[in-house]
């Protein structure tokens, strides 16, 4: 188990590298650049613009071949410094994704609370009341939760729910929770359903499918058949069983999350990544774009590997050598 | 009492009563705060100078006044005459009100708007000799001040005040002659309290700093040059500014948002000034967050003080802070809006109806309504055919239908139609009013050409050599928002009855800014399908001079026609006609056909800035926008208003000050104020217990 933890975090490293090229390439097929934002309001009588773009391509080191831009960029990363952002705050990289790794992260766990407490249950009934009312209309709301963009739900809750219940306006200034949980929680809680919600479609269908599959095993029937309790029988011998490929699928799910957290994140002025990473994109400040991936690889390689490892713990016959 | 106050009591007398009226009813207590604010801080050394000054000015006011009170007509139009008498009551009680109110602030609050409304968006950068953007230039107005600065007031009743400018560093300047103004810098002003400053009080060396600094880095210190030839720092606190010649909008320029803002030397030296802005102005500026908001605290060590009521300026600006969000999206602004989350918003004319139905509790007068300054329309590249020749671009803006456009994309129902120079009070010369355009110039047609005429512009078409119409692709950003991309498809759709089918290719506002903003197309002309743009072209402008300036002089490198536009009249017929060399042999065609060989415009630019008195200059700007018209340059789009809800605890708004005509979130900035509330867009007093009751 060590030793296979050990191979696949070491793998993590080449996987990160192939990410930070890619992202790397594509960044330089963007049409304009940080640049032209910057001459766009800079120009004015007699200036010489291509001369201005010269010096500061000098200045930013973009005149070298791309490879040696990467292998720059790369040799600083290894020793800690992802760079400085170009536009607006100024910040290091570092300095943005430690005030911004938190609030996705508060964001995407309770996303997953969310909807992993709607989605195990829900599926779970659904399974065991097949083709019941409850479960048309639980199977009805989790098509529903799949098909429907998270952002018009926002807008729905926003311009529509909210008016029309009374509920007190959502806050437009972040309040960080070791200051005012509360506050924070409120900022937090109309996002966090939204992405629940969405996480919540696939995951209860999955869980229904892999419970009715299970539930027609000979080992259930078995379990039955000695006398044990139908909670049991579900709770001990089917869920467990049907939770690996559910496991799986949150798993995945996290890049999910940090996707939607860019809406999210944009709609309710949550300063997590996902926003950062949007304004990011605008004003092509390529190193925080290239920090932001590289959180986000990372992100989504160990979630999986957490995923891979809770594998043997859920079911003991996995055992990774 | 200072020359300020009576300006405005010239103004006040000015003013039809109407239109007072209706005024005062926006701005609530109006009446007292002009006595409260208006006396301001200048201590105005050199008296007779600002007497000259003021002279300019107070032509220029009346000229504002008389476009102002058209543009809110409609406005003053429901003002009915029994409620005038009601007002007369309400104004007399607001003024006692006020007089009450000035014991009985409290000192407090947060004000919470977004940046600049739906057009929000992060600053590029807070050095503002770094980008012109208005996203860099708007919070320099929190935290920075300037020699002068165009007056904020508390009255409500101003009209547009773009050109009446109050002391801030120093006084109003003394005009020893047309080309040499004198400002003479107080003393005692201080640096925020926050390192690396700590409060030191500021020197001459400071603005000498700021000015070298200014030079050596400001986009816009080759513009500058051109008016100032010499800039002296004298022994008695004064600044001499040696003028190359006479130039009628001077003080428009040293007051503008886009020229001198004094900056301390230590953040220029560690590298601070882009990130962490410390400066002397009333507000000092806390943190920026990308996307979530820019936060202030009150400088309550400000130098600005009101004479007259010593009490309660010495608390100024009496919030404890001030926040501008930066989430424009219109799903978020207008429910935050109505919920009472934020203090008051810049709308878009598009959602303005929406805005009423979310927001009950803003009442009709709780809304302001501005003209358009940002000049915009279709743009070219003139070494592109078909748009080369003039025929074509008359017969694209007599198939634009103006009023439709506005019809379908303005929810308020008081948008204008642009010229030349857009709506910029009090030189924009309307062209829907043809009695005062004229439907010629000079024997060209000229106001004729705005006013919708399919036939015409099918026969214009004809005699260009397109009998079948023009396809083309219409380059454009749609990062101005979705009602801008929907107003966009509005005027495109209003020309395609006379035959110009268009075909949007809309890119990101980076790419759009590198290539298409600066004239260079992808492509020319292949003899069947061309290239042309539609959007602003200039936001900030103050004076029309700025428009010319960026715009349309040659040495710009602003102007839309781009280096690819730039053609030299022998090298014509060295460029591809795409088989279509017709279309280049005409004698409309030659150069280019665009604004680069065109003596008489420029001559005209030239004329214009050396005219000091107002009404002259006035009417020759009137004869440039009747030039333009005939060569339509730029086929200008019409312009629905700027939009601004204040909801109710938002009291003694000053609504009609320049900060607000024309389209604020451009021309907010040069307000830097340190009245009531005390922003940098508007003076305001935020009633905090009427807020509390409602949220």
């Amino acid at each position: 188990m060590r030793q296979y933890i050990f191979r696949r975090v070491l793998l993590i490293i080449p996987t990160l590298i192939g990410v930070t090229i890619v992202v790397s390439l594509l960044a330089q097929l963007l049409p304009g650049d940080f640049i032209d934002i910057m001459l766009a309001d800079h120009v004015a009588q007699g200036e010489d613009l291509e001369a201005i773009r010269a010096e500061w391509e000098e200045q930013l080191g973009w005149n070298d071949p791309w490879i040696v831009q990467y292998g720059n960029w790369l040799w600083d990363a290894v020793r800690g410094d992802l760079g400085t952002s170009l536009i607006g705050s100024f910040n290091t990289v570092i300095e943005e994704m430690q005030s911004r790794i938190p609030v996705t992260l508060e964001l995407g766990l309770l996303s997953l609370v969310v909807g992993v407490s709607i989605a195990l249950p829900v599926g779970i009934i659904s399974a065991v009341r097949q083709d019941t009312p409850a479960d048309y209309i639980f199977r009805g709301i989790a098509i529903l939760a799949l098909s429907v963009p998270g952002f018009w739900i926002a807008v729905l809750i926003i311009r529509v729910i909210f008016p029309q219940i009374g509920l007190p306006p959502l806050p437009l200034v972040y309040q960080d929770p070791t200051e005012n949980l509360g506050e924070n929680l409120r900022q937090m809680y109309v996002p966090a359903i939204i992405l629940g919600i969405a996480l919540a479609g696939p995951v209860m269908r999955l869980t229904r499918g892999e419970m009715l599959e299970v539930l027609r095993q000979d080992y259930v029937r078995t379990a039955r058949a000695k006398g044990l309790q139908e909670n049991s029988v579900i709770m001990r011998h089917a869920m467990r069983n049907a939770l690996i490929p559910v496991l799986t699928l949150i798993g995945l799910s996290a890049s999910i999350l940090i996707g939607g957290s860019v809406i999210m994140e944009s709609i309710f002025t949550l300063p997590g990544m996902g926003l950062r990473m949007l304004r990011a994109l605008k004003d092509r400040d390529i190193p925080v774009i290239m920090g932001i991936m590289v959180v986000i690889a990372l992100v989504v390689i160990v979630a999986n590997l957490l995923i891979d490892i809770a594998y043997s713990l859920v079911d003991p016959r996995i055992r990774y050598n | 009492m200072s020359e300020r106050n009576y300006w405005q009591r010239m103004r006040r007398r000015q003013m039809s009563r109407r239109a007072l009226l209706g005024a005062s009813a926006r701005a609530g207590v109006g009446a007292a705060g002009l006595a409260l604010v208006g006396c301001g801080d200048d201590d105005d050394d050199g008296q007779q100078a600002a007497a000259q000054v003021q002279a300019q000015q107070q032509q220029q006011q009346q000229a504002m006044q008389q476009q102002q009170q058209q543009a809110m007509q409609q406005q003053a139009a429901d003002q009915q005459a029994d409620q005038a008498d009601q007002q007369d009551q309400g104004a007399a009680q607001q003024q006692q009100t006020v007089s009450q109110a000035a014991s009985d602030l409290v000192v407090g609050g947060t004000r919470i708007a977004p940046f600049v409304g739906p057009y929000s968006g992060d600053p590029p950068t807070l050095d503002p000799y770094e980008n012109l953007t208005y996203r860099a230039q708007i919070p320099s107005a929190f935290h920075y001040s300037k020699l002068i600065q165009a007056v904020t007031g508390a009255e409500g009743v101003d009209p547009i005040n773009t050109a009446e400018y109050e002391g801030d560093l120093a006084g109003l300047p003394e005009i020893v002659d047309p080309t040499t103004y004198v400002f003479t810098v107080r003393e005692g002003v201080h640096w925020h309290d926050v390192e690396p400053l700590n409060g030191r009080e500021m020197t001459m060396d400071d603005i000498q700093q700021t000015h070298d600094r200014f030079k050596e880095i400001s986009a816009n210190a080759a513009g500058w040059d051109n008016v100032v030839d010499q800039f002296t720092i004298g022994e008695d606190r004064s600044v001499t500014f040696n003028l190359h010649r006479p130039h009628a909008p001077f003080l428009t320029l040293a007051g503008s948002s886009q020229h001198m803002w004094i900056i301390p030397p230590e953040i220029v030296d560690d590298g601070t000034v882009a990130e962490r802005p410390v400066g002397s102005g009333p507000w000092i500026f806390e943190s920026f967050e990308p996307g979530v908001a820019i936060n202030w605290r009150h400088n309550r060590d400000n130098w600005h003080r009101n004479a007259d009521f010593p009490a309660v300026s010495q608390n100024m600006p009496l919030l404890d802070g001030v926040v501008a969000t930066m989430n424009g999206d219109t799903n978020v602004l207008i429910p935050a809006l109505g919920e009472g989350a934020l203090d008051y918003s810049q709308l878009s004319p598009a959602i303005y109806k929406q805005a009423v139905e979310a927001a009950p509790q803003i009442e009709e007068d709780g809304y302001v309504f501005t003209l358009n300054t940002v000049p915009g329309g279709f743009y070219f590249n003139f070494s592109i055919p078909p748009w080369n020749d003039v025929r074509v671009r008359q017969a694209l803006s007599l198939a634009l239908d103006r009023d439709g456009v506005l019809a379908a994309t303005d929810d308020t129902g008081r948008g204008k139609w642009h010229s030349g120079i857009s709506q910029l009070p009090p030189y924009w010369l309307d062209p829907k009013d043809l009695s005062a355009f004229g439907e010629t110039f000079e024997g060209e047609p000229s106001g004729s050409l705005f006013h919708r005429n399919i036939a015409e512009s099918r026969k214009l078409l004809d005699a260009a050599g397109f009998p079948e119409g023009i396809s083309a692709t219409l380059h454009g950003t749609a990062d101005y928002g979705a009602t801008v991309v929907n107003f966009y498809e509005a005027n495109a759709s209003s020309v395609a009855e006379a035959g110009f089918q268009f075909e949007f290719f809309f890119k990101e506002y980076a790419a759009y800014i590198a290539s298409i903003f600066r004239g260079n197309f992808p492509d020319g002309w292949d003899g069947e399908s061309s290239h042309l743009a539609i959007g602003p072209l200039y936001g900030g402008a103050t004076d029309p001079e700025d428009l010319f300036a960026a715009c349309y002089a040659r040495s710009s490198g602003r102007h839309n026609w781009g280096s690819a536009g730039r053609v030299a009249e022998d090298s014509v017929s060295a460029i591809d006609t795409g088989g279509n060399a017709e279309a280049w042999s005409h004698p409309n065609a030659v150069s280019g056909g665009g604004p680069e060989t065109d003596e008489r415009l420029h001559d005209m630019f030239d004329t214009q800035k050396g005219i000091l008195d107002l009404e002259e200059r006035i009417e020759y700007i009137n004869d440039i926008q009747r030039y333009m018209a005939t060569k339509m340059y730029l086929v200008p789009y019409p312009g629905a208003p700027g939009v601004y809800a204040f909801n109710p605890w938002m009291k003694q708004v000053d609504v009609n000050t320049g900060a607000v005509i024309s389209n604020a979130s451009q021309r907010m900035w040069p307000k830097a104020t340190y009245a009531w509330g005390g922003a940098s867009e508007f003076s305001f007093m935020l009633d905090q217990s009427i807020k509390d009751d409602y949220v």
